[in-house]
């Protein structure tokens, strides 16, 4: 090798180390034994070790990963791991021991660096996350107390209309009860609303936690029914189930399915007129299954069908025919497939009825695409 | 008769569950913070709590905690009935005692009578 050439391959690693020193969060890189080649200074910063401490050894064991409760996080199930099994970036949040033995909260990205095709190392890139963290829990707080103050009131006003009509406070005639009843129906109303921008700001801020589990199509559909018989027994509308006889399950999770569902249900109910016919299903298809909820209801207008997913969107003829709609339902129901991976369609025509078809996978090892270990 | 310890701050609130779950046949106490319910508890023991969650004085869970049911008087059932949904709390009145969890402003006077009436039962 020439002086020049020397040169040259001294100056290249200048500048790469001056780049790798430079990243404003905390960078490490490994070789393919993940050994601990490069640290940074932010990431000596955020977990408080020297250069030597970290440089030259083993990443899972000089880094050590934990649940925020203190548990370890097994060398396996660390995103490095996965990173030179497949070669791919993963993202992730979870905590790191620091050297005075505290947990950091953050949010990691480790990436294969990668040389004709072969990973010979990794590279991670971290922040603290306490700041966002914190504000989350605040955030939290907030939605909790607002929603309980605002429910309240609304408990009494509930409450007092409900013994009305009840009789508590003797028989009313037939304007008294008029009256009373529009007060229950309002307040059921508010309630739904409140429910529903309670619900919509949980997922909005990613405080929904998903739990899979195994879940029984038929046994979810069956509760939902059952929840549903008062309003169908009152509109005399026909239930049609069209169910597999064994049972057909899942690993999601129960509540977010069973939510999708009623939500579904309950505006097939509210946009069929009396005596109409309510037809539930639910198949198998590959690895999916689908759900499909077919009224005999107004159906939807052509020119509303692009916006019927957005918040607060009510189609026009559904204002005319059920006023107290909150126009939440179909954007929860959005938001709520989105976090199960799943997909939502519909056919419908305007005066016989509307059909939703609700596909969510029969197995999925997290949410969405976002590696976590800790739910953070 | 079945005594009931109605656990609720909110002045409206409190006589209108009492009126409801005395016209059911209950025999109704009603305390209006953890601290007025810990005492009549010191004498007495109703076989069913109706209990809030956030309270003046001594909330729901502080009151499950130093009231400790399942030591003091494990044939007491709880019903949490509150207007805060909270995964963690609902989890941890559960985890101290509590038997069911009722959110207030979805419960109509007929359902809560049921809750009772089946809670009782357990």
């Amino acid at each position: 090798m020439n002086a020049m050439n020397k040169r040259t391959i001294e100056q290249e690693r200048a500048r790469s180390d001056a780049l790798f020193t430079s990243i404003g969060d905390g960078a490490l890189a490994t070789d393919e034994r993940g050994i601990i080649r490069r640290a940074n200074r932010v990431a000596l910063e955020l977990l408080g070790h020297t250069k030597s401490e970290l440089v030259g050894s083993w990443y899972p064991k000089a880094v050590v990963a934990t649940d925020g409760h203190g548990a370890t996080i097994a060398v396996m199930d660390r995103p490095i791991t996965e990173v030179f099994f497949t070669g791919k970036p993963v993202s992730a949040k979870t905590f790191y021991l620091k050297k005075d033995g505290t947990e950091l909260p953050l949010s990691s990205t480790v990436s294969p660096i990668l040389l004709g095709g072969k990973p010979v190392g990794a590279i991670e890139v971290f922040r603290d996350i306490s700041l966002e963290l914190a504000i989350d829990k605040m955030k939290s707080e907030f939605i909790a107390l607002a929603s309980h103050q605002l429910r309240t009131p609304l408990s009494a006003i509930s409450v007092y209309a409900h013994m009305l009509q009840d009789g508590y406070a003797g028989t009313l005639n037939d304007q008294q009860m008029e009256y009373v009843t529009r007060t229950v129906d309002a307040t059921t109303r508010m309630q739904a609303l409140i429910n529903a921008l309670l619900n919509i700001s949980r997922i909005e801020s990613g405080q929904l936690a998903y739990n899979p589990k195994r879940v029984v199509m038929q046994e979810v559909i069956e509760q939902v029914l059952d929840e549903s018989k008062p309003a169908t027994k009152q509109k005399k509308l026909r239930i049609i189930r069209r169910l597999p006889k064994l049972p057909l399950v899942i690993m999601s999770d129960c509540l977010m399915v069973k939510e999708i569902i009623s939500n579904l249900v309950t505006n097939a109910i509210q946009y069929t007129p009396p005596n109409g016919h309510i037809t539930i299903s639910a198949r198998q298809e590959k690895q999916t299954v689908v759900i499909a909820i077919r009224d005999t209801g107004i159906g939807i207008p052509l020119d509303h069908r692009s916006q019927l997913f957005s918040p607060f969107y009510r189609a026009e003829n559904a204002l005319e025919y059920f006023e107290s709609g909150t126009g939440l339902g179909l954007y929860l129901v959005k938001l709520l497939i989105a976090i199960l991976n799943g997909e939502i369609s519909f056919t419908s025509q305007e005066g016989k009825g509307s059909t939703f078809f609700v596909t969510i996978p029969m197995r999925q090892p997290s949410p969405s695409n976002n590696y976590s270990h800790t739910g953070l | 008769m079945n005594t009931i310890l109605l656990v609720e701050d909110d002045q409206a609130l409190n006589m209108a569950f009492r009126t409801v779950l005395t016209k059911a046949g209950y025999n109704v106490v009603s305390a209006f913070h953890g601290l007025e319910a810990l005492e009549y508890l010191s004498d007495n023991q109703p076989q069913l709590i109706l209990l809030d969650l956030l309270m003046p004085k001594l909330n729901g869970i502080n009151f499950l905690k130093r009231y400790q049911p399942t030591v003091n008087h494990p044939t007491v059932r709880i019903i949490v009935f509150s207007n805060l949904d909270t995964e963690p709390e609902i989890a941890e009145a559960m985890q101290l005692g509590a038997h069911k969890y009722l959110l207030k402003a979805d419960t109509t006077p007929k359902q809560l009578v049921e809750s009772v009436k089946a809670t009782l039962k357990t």
